[in-house]
């Protein structure tokens, strides 16, 4: 979806909720992929997912077109959703369960959802190098997980993640660059040198002056 | 170039596996809290608007204002009124569709959207009769389908998005002319008792009857979602028995009209006007059907010429 695209959206959503559906389609994969990759935990993540877009839903007339995407509009309401999560370690009381019964909604496929619940768990199970590593990533300050997590999870360019925390590209680049120098440190152990994935930096960071660690 | 190595080098993060079911239901969720939570937020976006925007006195004076208008309508006003009951009717009638339809199986969904779309009809402000998707070709259909929101479950969501929803009974269906609680809900003329001799008639033209049969039954015990859709127009949305859309019918002004949607009285758009296309262009029509309690035989049929306004 293009800019353009997304800026028509908008603006029908506003009027007409109804056009809020076809965001939701289009972004609630990469949202919830990146509060899973974030919290690890799926439960959590079906929870702050569902109030991000609720969120999102429910802010949507405030949402004035400034050349942010939707979807870093998105990945910024999920990140202080995940942020607010891990601060308090609040226990959501938001429920999609109380949601629906309270509007009259039953739905009968449970068996599907605990399905599908239990098959992300499994898939979480086995990610074993993957969960050390998110877990040395959330001992690092908040700012190193935020851009750390963009980049490395996400796929996300410096430029987007700019956008997504709402900081300077310079800023975005310093803390990119410290904390992966932390991580790397932190996860010395687990790395091996010979097969290392290549970043080409110049298409994070294209006016970039600084010189990261080789 | 510039070279980062990223730390995750050789780790696989986990997939993203199936997520359809609290996909499902977070869009369910969403889309029916919606209604509610805008009308709420959005009075209170006004209020906070404002109130942020006067000045000490002002403010002042507003509480007052707003602590005697508390005074009065804690002293006089308990219980709701008749317009809360008929929204909270309306409100409670589209939450049992929306269950019923979240509830029914794939292939029940399938064959109630199928079922549906094909009684989606709508009227321009001109017409006296209204049109059938029966009646389109396919690429007009799917136009006319974009644009009425002909799909089941957008019919539910732009319902319940409306703010003048209303439920009103078959018999409360203001629409003259029309007999019989089916025939006022159908916003056409209907046929009092099914055709005798229908097997002299033409296969499909059987299948018409028995497909105009079913609906009537439906339509029975039926009751009607009205409202206005955000393009203006006129919406009556029929339920059957089980909460169930089974009709559509949209009135008023189709800006977006497609080419070659019928135009005017009469034309080709009359849901029960069935029609053959003969070898020289001519069309056979079975309107004798309309007329109350009628039999029908092949000689019902009569050769009417394309463009040829319709009794009605």
């Amino acid at each position: 979806m293009d800019k353009h695209q997304e800026k028509e959206i908008i603006k029908q959503a506003q009027k007409d909720p109804e056009a809020f559906g076809a965001i939701f389609e289009e972004y609630y994969g990469s949202i919830f992929g990146y509060i899973l990759k974030r919290t690890g935990n799926v439960h959590v993540a079906q929870d702050i997912v569902s109030e991000t877009f609720f969120k999102a839903l429910d802010r949507l007339w405030q949402f004035k077109w400034r050349n942010i995407s939707i979807s870093s509009w998105l990945y910024r309401i999920a990140t202080n959703e995940i942020n607010q999560y891990f601060r308090k370690q609040k226990k959501h009381t938001y429920s999609l369960e109380a949601m629906l019964k309270t509007s009259g909604i039953e739905i009968s496929d449970e068996r599907d959802m605990l399905e599908e619940i239990m098959e992300q768990e499994a898939e979480l199970e086995r990610a074993v190098a993957w969960k050390q590593a998110r877990q040395r990533i959330h001992e690092l300050p908040e700012k190193y997980q935020e851009v750390l997590s963009l980049r490395f999870f996400e796929d996300k360019k410096v430029t987007e993640i700019a956008e997504i925390l709402n900081r300077k590209e310079g800023t975005v680049k310093a803390q990119l660059s410290r904390g992966t120098a932390m991580l790397r440190e932190s996860l010395h152990e687990m790395q091996p040198t010979d097969a290392e994935r290549v970043i080409d930096t110049d298409a994070i960071s294209p006016a970039s002056p600084h010189k990261p660690n080789v | 170039m510039n070279k980062e190595i990223s730390p995750f080098n050789t780790i696989t993060p986990p997939r993203v596996t199936r997520t359809r079911s609290h996909k499902r239901r977070l869009k369910v969720a969403l889309l029916t809290a919606h209604e509610q939570q805008s009308r709420v937020q959005s009075f209170g976006r006004i209020i906070n608007e404002n109130v942020r925007n006067m000045s000490l006195g002002k403010k002042s004076t507003a509480l007052a204002t707003v602590a005697v208008f508390g005074l009065v309508v804690t002293a006089g006003v308990f219980g709701p009124t008749a317009s809360d009951v008929a929204q909270a009717e309306a409100s409670n009638t589209i939450k049992r569709a929306f269950a019923r339809f979240v509830n029914l199986t794939d292939e029940e969904k399938a064959s109630l959207e199928d079922q549906f779309q094909d009684r989606v009809h709508f009227r321009s402000e001109d017409d006296h009769l209204f049109h059938g998707m029966a009646d389109l070709s396919e690429a007009d259909r799917e136009t006319m389908h974009e644009n009425m929101k002909a799909s089941l479950a957008d019919s539910l969501v732009e319902a319940q998005a409306a703010a003048d929803l209303e439920v009103v009974s078959a018999n409360e269906m203001p629409l003259p002319g029309f007999i019989g609680n089916a025939g006022r809900a159908l916003g056409i003329k209907m046929m009092h008792k099914l055709p005798e001799n229908i097997e002299n008639l033409p296969a499909d033209i059987q299948d018409r009857i028995k497909e105009h049969e079913a609906m009537r039954a439906d339509m029975e015990s039926a009751k009607f979602l009205k409202y206005t859709n955000t393009d203006g127009q006129q919406v009556t949305l029929g339920l059957n028995a089980n909460d169930e859309p089974v009709f559509k019918f949209v009135e008023g002004d189709f800006s977006l009209r497609v080419p070659g949607m019928p135009i005017g009285p009469g034309g080709a758009g009359h849901m029960m006007e069935w029609r053959e296309k003969n070898a020289d262009g001519s069309e056979r029509s079975t309107r004798h059907i309309m007329r109350e309690g009628g039999n029908v035989t092949q000689e019902d049929i009569q050769i009417i010429v394309p463009g040829e306004v319709l009794e009605q």
